[in-house]
């Protein structure tokens, strides 16, 4: 018997490889639903394996060098990285090294043969990705793509909508403050083995305070695994406009626990996965608040 | 470009020819566009040494390297492959074993070997970034790569063993 790796199916689909945007969506355009955008592939062909249908057509975007680029606007204080960036380039990359929290979280995704494959740009666009809720934290902003031009949007706005398969995701657009606020940033994830089965849960956050200690902003967010990613908007309601040594933990504890719509499987309970983001959550502002 | 007539930039049909080099020597191939490259490596040119377990990219049993980067062959296509370069288990050392491999036989690093492979092409994607790793840089860089039998304290100790020596400790 021979050992062998199921290949997709006996009609493999036809592969077009445009070098231009322009030319990527001109293409997705015209073959709609048969043709499909597909960078990495690793998220697909876990889905391809798993019953998602295989496309007529890849249309692969490996050759648009234009969305690997990485840069830094000093001037904007906005990071910008391009979609086809691999999830492992936070080892090698200049810029993305400046960053520790933005490496933390690429770190925290499969492990480093997929990273070398998979890119910030599919984990967003496969709408599961654990950077969703992280960027949505960092309020980031996608630059999208198709036949008609390019538009940006918040990622959360987006992420609300239903999805529109033809845009192509150009760009990720991270703020990075300029203002004199204090502020805390934060990704934690949850797992048993991490590249070996999905995430438990991930929680992330960017909270901004002012010299008198009040809470200015905040955006807190949970995902990973099967949960759908959310923005915990009750909990952030509670504490903006108060002073953080007048948080009520308790109150911030129930309340993330109450808003998390938490995935349950056989083998983690989502009551556990709401206590395990609250406890998150608290222990990162306690981090900040509750030292003197 | 006719896109009706799919004249394009690379046009590419379901059953393609790839020039891949493998461990030093380019090679054609026809294959179907999709085919797993661990497919090809194993059964088209008979490079058994790279395993296949999981054959869904969670064991690291059919880590090869492309241009220098860590994969799993068992999730990367035939397409994707096209013009890169290859190294299998079979392309390090050469009359003798690689160092790595030295490390893994002086150290205990294996018991029935089936990871082996794997293991040492995740530790030579590792040495090459980071000649000097600490245990948890170690565990980092292996954390895609399981092993059934040693309890990793063995494969730990070869990667350690190998980063003193390059070092000079
Ligand atoms: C073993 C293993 C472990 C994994 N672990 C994790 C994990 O811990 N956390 C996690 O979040 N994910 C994980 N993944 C899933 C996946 O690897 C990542 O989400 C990865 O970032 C996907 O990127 P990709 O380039 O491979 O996407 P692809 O598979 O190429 O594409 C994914 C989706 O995005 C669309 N798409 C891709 N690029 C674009 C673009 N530029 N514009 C428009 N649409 C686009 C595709 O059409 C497709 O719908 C894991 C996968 C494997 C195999
Ligand atoms: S066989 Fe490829 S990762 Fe398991
Ligand atoms: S030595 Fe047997 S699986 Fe690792």
């Amino acid at each position: 018997m021979s050992n062998q790796v199921d290949t997709l199916s006996a009609e493999s689909p036809v592969i077009l490889m445009p070098t231009s945007i322009e030319k990527a969506v001109e293409l997705k355009s015209h073959y709609g639903l048969n043709g499909e955008f597909v960078s990495g592939a690793t998220l697909l062909q876990l889905q391809w394996l798993n019953g998602r249908k295989t496309p007529e057509q890849i249309i692969s975007l490996e050759q648009l060098t234009e969305l690997k680029s990485i840069q830094f606007d000093q001037h904007k204080g906005e990071l910008s990285i391009g979609a086809l960036t691999p999830l492992g380039s936070y080892q090698t990359h200049k810029i993305l090294k400046e960053f520790p929290i933005i490496c933390t979280a690429l770190k925290s995704i499969a492990a480093p043969g997929i990273r070398n494959r998979g890119t910030i740009g599919g984990n967003i666009m496969g709408r599961v990705g654990d950077l969703i809720p992280f960027l949505s934290a960092l309020s980031a902003k996608l630059v999208f793509q198709d036949v008609k031009g390019v538009k940006q949007i918040e990622i959360w706005d987006w992420f609300q909508q239903t999805s529109n398969s033809d845009f192509l995701l150009s760009h990720i657009l991270i703020p990075l403050d300029r203002d004199m606020l204090e502020s805390h940033t934060f990704y934690r994830k949850v797992g048993r083995r991490e590249t070996f089965t999905a995430a438990i849960l991930t929680v992330s956050g960017k909270i901004k305070w002012d010299e008198e200690g009040k809470i200015i902003n905040a955006k807190l967010a949970v995902g990973g695994g099967d949960n759908k990613p959310m923005r915990l908007e009750k909990t952030e309601q509670l504490i903006i406009g108060r002073n953080a040594i007048h948080l009520d933990w308790k109150t911030i504890f129930s309340t993330v626990a109450e808003e998390f719509v938490a995935a349950e499987d056989a083998f983690v309970s989502s009551s556990y996965r709401k206590k395990v983001a609250a406890n998150l959550i608290v222990a990162e502002l306690q981090s900040q608040f509750a030292k003197e | 470009m006719d896109i009706n007539n799919k004249v394009l930039d690379n046009p590419i049909d379901a059953l393609m020819t790839i020039t891949l080099t493998v461990n030093g020597e380019k090679i054609d191939i026809q294959t179907a566009s999709t085919e797993k490259l661990v497919n090809i490596l194993r059964e088209q040119l008979n490079f058994v040494g790279t395993k296949i377990s999981c054959g869904i990219g969670r064991c690291g049993a059919c880590s090869v390297l492309i241009d220098n980067e860590l994969v799993n062959a068992c999730f990367v296509m035939a397409y994707q492959v096209n013009g890169k370069s290859i190294t299998t288990i079979e392309g390090l050392g050469g009359v003798t074993v690689d160092e790595v491999q030295e490390a893994f036989l002086t150290e205990g690093g294996f018991q029935c070997g089936y990871c082996t492979s794997g293991m040492i092409m995740a530790v030579k994607y590792l040495l090459a970034l980071n000649p000097n790793p600490s245990e948890s840089d170690i565990k980092e860089a292996l954390a895609g790569n399981l092993c059934r039998c040693t309890g990793y304290g063995g494969i730990i100790r070869s990667v350690q063993s190998l980063a003193a020596k390059k070092i000079g400790i």
